[in-house]
This record gives structure tokens, C-alpha cells and sequence, in this order.
């Protein structure tokens, strides 16, 4: 051991090998498909997100009167501006794409059976935590189209059984959206939502090193390889890529703004980002109240899948019926997504 | 692929994100180079003002005006490549340019596009948008009133 080395082993008392071991963990041999090497994007991206979100807190002003002004100020006039926000906005939509698939994955290979139920739970509150993070984040922009996506997301709330009007009162900080609103979803998206997503990624990572990765049903290999340089290669593959295709996205299509929000002058096409498109469709196929229900009933068929999928294997067994089930609400999702995307 | 190819790829798609980074930078400079030095838009309280021109401004804040013309109408709001200066204009002389019937035309029309300074420059990312039927003719009143005390004191406010 060199002098410089058991100086600083006599301060930091951690044996060098016991830090080394994650890093060597094995894992089974199907990781190697690049299909599974989805679960490290989204940290990643977190990780974009945080260091371009805090760039443009040094020049957003979460105030009526200021923030239209100061992301305009932010696209046009300051230097890389329009580059960190065009990032933060794209690494964004990134995130939530990633996320998806890599849930999925999980789902499609039913990682979440027994004993890693939890995990799922931890995995849906993450996406639930970044479907927020964007919703948000838009309307920090202050543009007409943000403004309204507020007004009409923020109002679907109060639809909720027996505390959505209080639940809408304290989001908004009032009846309408209104000055207390911006400071609200500025505090939740720099503050309350960083700290619970950091906090669930933490857990989930933790969780996914407790159990060990989730084996390949009727996959009888038993080979494993080490996941350092291995496996994070592959990861660190896919962010390089994501990030390139990214830059250069941004780079040719700079981020712009609509026209400042006008309270009490709704546009005549107002839409939600794409992300709430199925959500959105389905609430204009439905009355207010049936729209409402049907999803809620959706997030907490998502959220406790597998029981429902326990359910289903003792209704059937061995007949594949969550296979089925989760295939027509993937495919209902896409449709409904695409239906909104294309018909408007 | 084998780890050493991995290896490789990772060091070709740095240095492909690296330029990428660089050709941003260099088109950072493009975009500005017709423009003022960087600069934070601030906007500035309000002063007191008379109970009777109090609903004006409440409509001017609610309305969002304050955003783009600033407080009390001072302007100062960077819109590039505008022909008003590059900037929103300032409504401190509304009482001198328009008639009362003018301006609430105005508002309720307002302007779809604000014009280029530098035709082929970018488009202006700022207009004023059309208020049309939504203030009553009390509120255009009360709004038109709070625009004309905007004057700096020691002229008559018009009306």
C-alpha cells in the first residue's frame, strides 16, 4: 500500500475490495441482450435533467409577470440557453420514453412476480413521479398552451372522490390557477419531486441488488457475467447514443415559446403534451365522472399488477391470461395514443 | 460484439457527442451575433397608485400585460428582432398616441405579428395577443383608464 493510499485508508476507513464487489456482481447471462440494458437510461437521464434543470433556475422567474419573460429571455438571449433548455425539454420526453419501455420489458418477461413485487410498486411510482416532473415542468413555461394544460389538468383533480376540491384548492393555491400555483409546481419540480425521485431510484436500485436480477422464465442457461465493464458498457452505449441523437435533435430544432398565457382567453386547440394523449382521449370518449374512474382503476390495475396477475394464473392456469390482459391494455394505450396523436 | 469493440464504440460516440457539443456551441454564436450582450429581464414593482385606477391594474397584472410591457407600463421586455427596438414597447405615452376608441381597438384586436427589424432575421417571438370580447366595457374602461394615468406625472391624463 503506497503512503498516499494508507493515509488515506487511516481517515476513510473502507476496505477498497468491499466497494469493488457491486461492481463484479454477476448477473445471468440474458442481460446480455441489449433489450435489457434499459434500466440504467433513465437514471441517466435524471442526471441531464438535474444539472440542466439547475442551469436554468439561474435565470427562470417562477412569477407570473416574469417566467413567460424569462424562459423567452432563456431561448433567445442567454448564452447556450436555448441548448440547455432544448436538452432539459428533450432528456425529459427521453425519460419518460425509456421508462416505458423498460417497464415494458420488466412486464412483458414478468420480472415482477414473487418476491419483487415491491419493486414493481417502486418502478410505477417512479413513472407516476416523472409523468409529474413533466406535467410540472410545462407549466412552469408559461405560454398559453402551458397555461391551459394547467388550467384543464389541474381542474380534472377536483373530479377526484371527496378530496379533489381541497386537493385542487391546495395545489393552486387558490381557486384558479393563479400566481401561488406557479410558485407551487415551481417548488414541487425543483424541490419535492428531485428529492422523492432520487430517494425511489435509490430504493429501487437497492432492491433490484437485494433480490439479484430477475431470471428468464423457462430459460434454462445458468452462466453469468460480471457487470463491470460488461454490462455498463452496454448502458453506457445506449446514453452515449440517446445523448448524440439528442444534441444534434436540439441542435436542428431549437426549443421556441408560444404566445404569452392569457387568463381568461382560451385558445381554440388546447391538448395536453403527448405523454397524456390516451389519458386525454379517454376522457372525451367518457363523461367527466366515468373518465375519472376508468383512470384511476387503470394506474391501480398498473400499480398492483402483480396480484392481479396471481389472480389471473389461479382463474387460468397456465393459460397465459395476463399475457392477454396486459397485451389489450398496451394495445388500448397505444391506440387511444395514437387516435389522440393523428385525429386530435 | 466483443468488449474491446464495446470499448472502442464507447470512445467513437464521445468524441461524435463532443462535436456535436461544439458544433452547438458555434451555432450559439450565430444565433446572438445580431443581438445585445446576454441580459436578465427584470421587471420591476409597481408604484402605489389611487384606489380609482386600482381595477385597471388588477386587469393589467391578470391579463398578463405586465408581462411583456412590464410594471406600470415601462417596457424593457427583450423581444428580438422586433422593429419596436427589439423590445416590447413601452405604454407610458398611449395617452399621447392613441384616442380612447383607438386603444381599446387595439386591445381587442391586438397585434397577430410583431414586425422584423432584420428581415431575414428570426421571427420576433413576441406579439400582443387579441383580447377581443372578453373584457366588458367597464372592464376596457377601467383598463383604458389605468393606461392613460401611466403618463409621467405633471401632464393631464386625457380623460
Amino acid at each position: 500500500m503506497s503512503r498516499l493510499t494508507s493515509w488515506l485508508h487511516e481517515r476513510v476507513p473502507v476496505d477498497p475490495e468491499e466497494l469493488r464487489k457491486p461492481l463484479k456482481e454477476p448477473l445471468p447471462i440474458h442481460l446480455k441482450q441489449w433489450v435489457f440494458c434499459l434500466g440504467g437510461t433513465p437514471a441517466m437521464l435524471f442526471a441531464i435533467l438535474a444539472c440542466t434543470g439547475i442551469l436554468l433556475t439561474f435565470y427562470y422567474v417562477p412569477y407570473p409577470a416574469q417566467a413567460f419573460a424569462s424562459v423567452t429571455n432563456i431561448t433567445y438571449k442567454v448564452r447556450m440557453g436555448w441548448f440547455i433548455r432544448g436538452i432539459h425539454k428533450g432528456a425529459s420526453q427521453l425519460m419518460i420514453i425509456t421508462v416505458l419501455l423498460h417497464m415494458i420489458r420488466v412486464f412483458f418477461t414478468r420480472a415482477y412476480r414473487k418476491p419483487r413485487e415491491f419493486n414493481w410498486f417502486f418502478g410505477v411510482g417512479l413513472f407516476m413521479l416523472t409523468l409529474t416532473f413533466a406535467f410540472t415542468g410545462y407549466s412552469l413555461v408559461y405560454d398559453q398552451l402551458s397555461y391551459w394544460a394547467t388550467t384543464i389538468g389541474t381542474n380534472m383533480i377536483a373530479d377526484f372522490p371527496v378530496l379533489g376540491k381541497p386537493m385542487l384548492y391546495a395545489l393552486r393555491g387558490g381557486a384558479t390557477v393563479n400566481p401561488n400555483t406557479l410558485t407551487r409546481f415551481y417548488d414541487f419540480h425543483i424541490g419535492v419531486l428531485p428529492m422523492a425521485m432520487s430517494l425511489l431510484i435509490g430504493v429501487h436500485i437497492l432492491m433490484v441488488r437485494l433480490h439479484g436480477v430477475a431470471k428468464l422464465e423457462d430459460d434454462p442457461r445458468t452462466e453469468t457475467y460480471p457487470f463491470f465493464p460488461d454490462h455498463m458498457l452496454k448502458e453506457v452505449i445506449i446514453g452515449l447514443l440517446l445523448l448524440i441523437g439528442l444534441v444534434n435533435y436540439v441542435v436542428f430544432f431549437p426549443p421556441g415559446i408560444g404566445a404569452l398565457a392569457t387568463p381568461g382567453a382560451t385558445p381554440g386547440h388546447i391538448r395536453p403534451e403527448w405523454y397524456f394523449f390516451p389519458t386525454y382521449r379517454w376522457l372525451k370518449m367518457t363523461s367527466i365522472g366515468i373518465g375519472m374512474a376508468g383512470t384511476l382503476c387503470y394506474v391501480t390495475g398498473l400499480f398492483f399488477w402483480p396480484f392481479v396477475d396471481d389472480v389471473l394464473e389461479k382463474i387460468a392456469p397456465k393459460r397465459n391470461l395476463w399475457l392477454f390482459v396486459g397485451t389489450a391494455c398496451y394495445m388500448v394505450t397505444i391506440v387511444f395514443l395514437l387516435w389522440e396523436a393523428i385525429v386530435g | 460484439m466483443t468488449i474491446n469493440a464495446q470499448k472502442y464504440l464507447v470512445g467513437i460516440m464521445g468524441l461524435i457527442l463532443l462535436g456535436s457539443v461544439i458544433a452547438a456551441g458555434y451555432l450559439d454564436e450565430q444565433r446572438r451575433k445580431t443581438e445585445n450582450p446576454p441580459a436578465v429581464v427584470v421587471v420591476a414593482t409597481a408604484p402605489p397608485i389611487s384606489a380609482d385606477l386600482q381595477p385597471g391594474l388588477k386587469l393589467y397584472e391578470q391579463l398578463s400585460c405586465v408581462a411583456c410591457h412590464g410594471a406600470a407600463g415601462k417596457g424593457g421586455v427583450h423581444n428580438i428582432n422586433s422593429q419596436t427596438g427589439q423590445e416590447v414597447p413601452s405604454l407610458i405615452h398611449v395617452a399621447d398616441s392613441y384616442t380612447k376608441a383607438d386603444l381599446i381597438a387595439k386591445i381587442r384586436l391586438g397585434v397577430p405579428v410583431s414586425l422584423k427589424l432584420n428581415p431575414d432575421g428570426p421571427v420576433p417571438p413576441l406579439h400582443m395577443p387579441a383580447f377581443k370580447d372578453l373584457l366588458s366595457d367597464a372592464d376596457m374602461d377601467s383598463l383604458v383608464k389605468y393606461l392613460y394615468s401611466l403618463k409621467p406625472q405633471g401632464d393631464n391624463p386625457g380623460f
